[in-house]
């Protein structure tokens, strides 16, 4: 039906699916650790994990299917009102979910094969079934597998024996097959002994009434499931003497999916009758069922629609021949597909578009620039129209990939939830700003450094209860995770009402470390950015968590390679907060295009906040200027990166401001607004301080785009340097 | 070899085997009683049945069917183990008191 490419694709599809469920599942545990008795979290919950079991059902995940069948069979009796959710069976259940997820992880697209850890699991589900009180039950069936496949009957498919899945065996008999003294019964006895008969159903649907019937003709026709490591000459063989008075069909364990589908319709009951006993035997889950149904339908049509998509649409399809009961359930699979009704696309789609996107910008940059020297207005006229769609098109292709950061943030409900249970700390998580929206790549590179962040914070930051009673604040900490938008950038911020950071033991230990030398005389500020710096920890036992002095200088790094910043606003006993500020976008920004004699540089537009004339003159590359009665810190750019600055005409100064921090850049020519492709910096010059980026301008030219974060600390150390003491020391941070 | 006693209206009560040899003779007992008694909820006591064959139990399956078409029920009562052994196998247990089609 499908080939290895369209397959593993589709493979591929679920995987993200089911990782999606799988958060989703765990998202509804922890609403149900809150609130026991939230019914809907309960039905999202079991549909989670029923709609991960049917899927990976029809990509013969058998270990997957398996272990979520337990989950879901405790879930389906939670629902029902026979058990409560306590808090040791959802730490239970969290572990089963990471459980899952590390096998979604461990799933090979191309070969669909999934190795498993089963000692690992079978100790997850002994554990389970001890939470449930039900132990022989479930711990046997994880055990004892392999001797009693019919045990397992009710199961998705007989896993866990020799065999890779069941036999299905279609058996209509001839009416004469009693006359001639053979018993249907005795061969159903005999292919017991080639394995496991995991279901059958005895058919008499084309019996006719009493009166009618010739009781001595056989009507009937079996439907069997058969575990069997046999082959299928083998069980053909049991059938042998009877070849001429039956009508035989097998079908081999996990055969495909089609061929399930085309077995319904040669059998003369009804689509559904045949269909609803696969399912009972586990051979077809309810998903494939419909999902065959409507995609024959839909082939049926003669819409030759790619056969992948359909399937990808899980749910969308309306099942059009299925039973109510059938129907009823698909429907409530239903409700989230479409709600959230969404396209994959894979990332690196995007990633080409945004490319071609930026270098349609330069393109079109360069049409204007060609329009203004061949002067015509009309030609003018055209190109800054397509500008302006060019703009447009820039937006909207920046905009898919932004996500909220909600997502993000609600996975730390998990982490704070564990490593508090695990410290005995009593913890609330707030989120605020949830809907806060960033590009997908800035997303997926801050989660590490969040999750450090709040690992820190609940480890070191927040006090014991006992300690924090003491100190005449509630025995439960809080932990607050905010995003929102400030200026063009993104601001995250992590912050705890813990003990705050200890300044003094910060400096102590980073002199005991040899990372500052004992006479330094540091801010507090610098002081608690040192605690940034490789191999550094204060804890002083080395905690499961963190205190290994390994984190922190990898937030700081992963922050840094974000083009963003961080800064830690402290207040002794009363908590810390963290504060990373980043770009919207990896990209394409707004930039603001100046010169320095021949040569072009960008800044970040919306880290300008004016430019003015330069009337006063500078001593040296680094210095003061006199901005409305307030010293602004200067950097004379030209002087900086040692390029000739040009002699005549004024100069400018463009002030920039990054968080509290302000400075003025001084540079020849104001060139305005450029919308600036950010083009990464070869091996050569990564390193380069100051500068982060380049860009190519319409004109051919290369640009480079400066580093504001880095030449402000560069500027900072400068001044530091030029005006230590006697007098108070000047500061960078404006009002 | 079969015998029907039918003590009560709607009731039977049957000994003997029910094979391929018997059922014809048993369908027509089946289909007197039927129609000799207004319609309602049979019961057919199997306590002295030793043998039941494919064609015995297809045999009470339309009985089965034919009761409930005319509204009725029909319960089989004290099946023995052969009885059950076979019903059991071929899961049309749903004939049994209790019943459950996937009781093995």
């Amino acid at each position: 039906m499908f080939n290895d490419e369209q397959w593993s694709q589709l493979l591929r599809g679920f995987i993200e699916e089911g990782r999606d469920l799988a958060k989703q599942a765990e998202e509804y545990l922890l609403v149900l650790d809150q609130e026991p008795d939230d019914e809907q979290a309960v039905h999202g919950l079991f549909r989670a994990m029923h709609t991960l079991k049917g899927s990976a059902g029809l990509f013969t995940l058998t270990p997957l299917v398996n272990f979520t069948h337990h989950l879901e069979s405790l879930l389906s009796t939670v629902r029902d009102g026979e058990r409560r959710l306590t808090a040791p069976l959802i730490s239970l259940m969290l572990r089963c979910l990471d459980e899952i997820a590390s096998m979604l992880d461990l799933i090979d697209p191309d070969s669909g094969e999934l190795p498993v850890d089963e000692a690992h699991q079978a100790q997850l589900l002994d554990a389970l079934a001890e939470q449930t009180g039900a132990p022989r039950a479930i711990a046997h069936e994880a055990d004892d597998a392999a001797e009693d496949c019919a045990r397992r009957g009710t199961l998705e498919r007989c896993v866990g024996c020799d065999a890779a899945g069941a036999w299905h065996i279609s058996l209509r008999f001839h009416p004469d097959l009693l006359r001639n003294g053979f018993d249907p019964a005795s061969f159903v006895r005999y292919l017991g002994r080639l394995g496991e008969i995991l279901h059958l159903e005895t058919l008499a649907e084309q019996m006719p009434d009493l009166v009618e019937m010739d009781p001595e003709s056989c009507y009937l026709g079996l439907e069997i499931a058969l575990c069997s490591s046999a082959s299928k000459a083998e069980i053909e063989d049991v059938f042998e003497f009877i070849r001429d008075f039956c009508t035989l069909r097998i079908l081999p364990p996990d055969s495909a999916l089609d061929d399930y589908l085309k077995l319904i319709q040669d059998l003369p009951e009804t689509d559904e009758r045949i269909g609803s006993i696969l399912i009972a035997s586990g051979l077809l889950t309810e998903h494939e069922l419909a999902e065959g149904l409507a995609l024959q339908a839909e082939v049926g049509d003669g819409l030759k629609s790619p056969l992948g998509s359909v399937l990808v649409e899980a749910g969308m399809v309306p099942p059009k021949a299925v039973n109510a009961a059938l129907a009823k359930q698909q429907s409530a699979r239903e409700r989230p597909n479409r709600e959230s009704s969404q396209i994959r696309v894979a990332a690196n789609k995007l990633d080409e578009l945004i490319n071609l996107v930026g270098e349609l910008v330069i393109s079109a940059a360069g049409a204007q620039l060609q329009a203004q020297l061949q002067g015509s207005a009309d030609c003018i006229e055209s190109s800054q129209t397509v500008n302006q769609h060019v703009e447009a098109i820039r937006e909207a292709a920046l905009k898919l990939r932004m996500i909220e950061i909600g997502d993000t943030f609600n996975r730390f409900h998990r982490v704070v939830r564990d490593v508090s249970q695990q410290l005995g700390k009593q913890i609330r998580l707030d989120i605020q700003g949830a809907d806060t929206e960033l590009d997908r790549s800035v997303i997926d590179k801050l989660a590490d450094p969040l999750t450090h962040l709040v690992r820190n914070a609940i480890d070191h930051g927040i006090e014991s209860a006992e300690q924090r009673l003491a100190a005449g604040k509630p025995a439960e900490g809080r932990l607050s995770l905010n995003a929102f938008h400030d200026s063009g950038m993104i601001v995250i911020e992590v912050s705890d009402d813990g003990r705050g950071l200890n300044t003094a033991r910060i400096r102590e230990k980073a002199i005991e470390r040899g990372l500052i030398d004992p006479q330094a005389t540091l801010s507090e500020a610098d002081t608690h950015m040192l605690i940034f710096a490789a191999g550094f920890s204060t804890a002083d036992a080395v905690s499961d968590l963190s205190g290994r002095g390994v984190g922190m200088d990898v937030v700081r790094s992963a922050i840094d390679a974000l083009r963003g910043s961080i800064e830690i606003e402290s207040r002794p006993g009363l908590g810390c907060t963290f504060r990373i500020r980043l770009p919207l976008t990896l990209a394409i920004i707004d930039g603001f295009l100046v010169s320095l004699g021949d040569e072009h540089f960008v800044i970040p537009l919306e880290l300008v906040t004016e430019c003015l004339e330069l009337d006063a003159r500078l001593d040296s590359r680094y210095g003061y200027l006199n901005l409305r009665g307030k010293p602004l810190p200067c950097i004379d750019l030209a002087a900086h990166f040692e390029l000739p600055s040009s002699a005549q005409g004024r100069r400018n100064i463009l002030v920039v401001s990054l968080g509290r921090h302000q400075a003025g850049l001084i540079v020849d020519r104001l060139h305005g607004e450029l919308q600036t492709v950010i083009k990464p910096l070869g091996l050569l010059f990564q390193h380069l301080q100051g500068i982060s980026g380049s860009t190519i301008l319409g004109s051919g030219q290369i640009a480079l785009i400066l580093d504001v974060a880095s030449l402000l600390r560069q500027l900072q150390q400068h001044i530091d340097h030029e005006f230590r003491s006697p007098q108070p020391r000047p500061d960078l941070m404006g009002s | 070899m079969i015998e029907f006693q039918q003590p009560a209206p709607l009731r039977l009560d049957l000994t003997g085997s029910l094979t391929i040899y018997e059922v014809a003779e048993a369908r027509e007992a089946l289909r007197a009683a039927f129609a000799g008694a207004r319609d309602g909820d049979w019961q057919l006591d199997l306590g002295a049945v030793d043998e039941l064959d494919s064609a015995g139990a297809q045999l009470l399956l339309a009985a089965q069917r034919h009761v409930r078409e005319a509204g009725g029920a029909l319960q089989l009562n004290r099946a023995g183990d052969r009885v059950r052994e076979l019903l059991a196998l071929l899961r049309l247990n749903e004939l049994l008191p209790g019943g459950d089609a996937h009781v093995q």
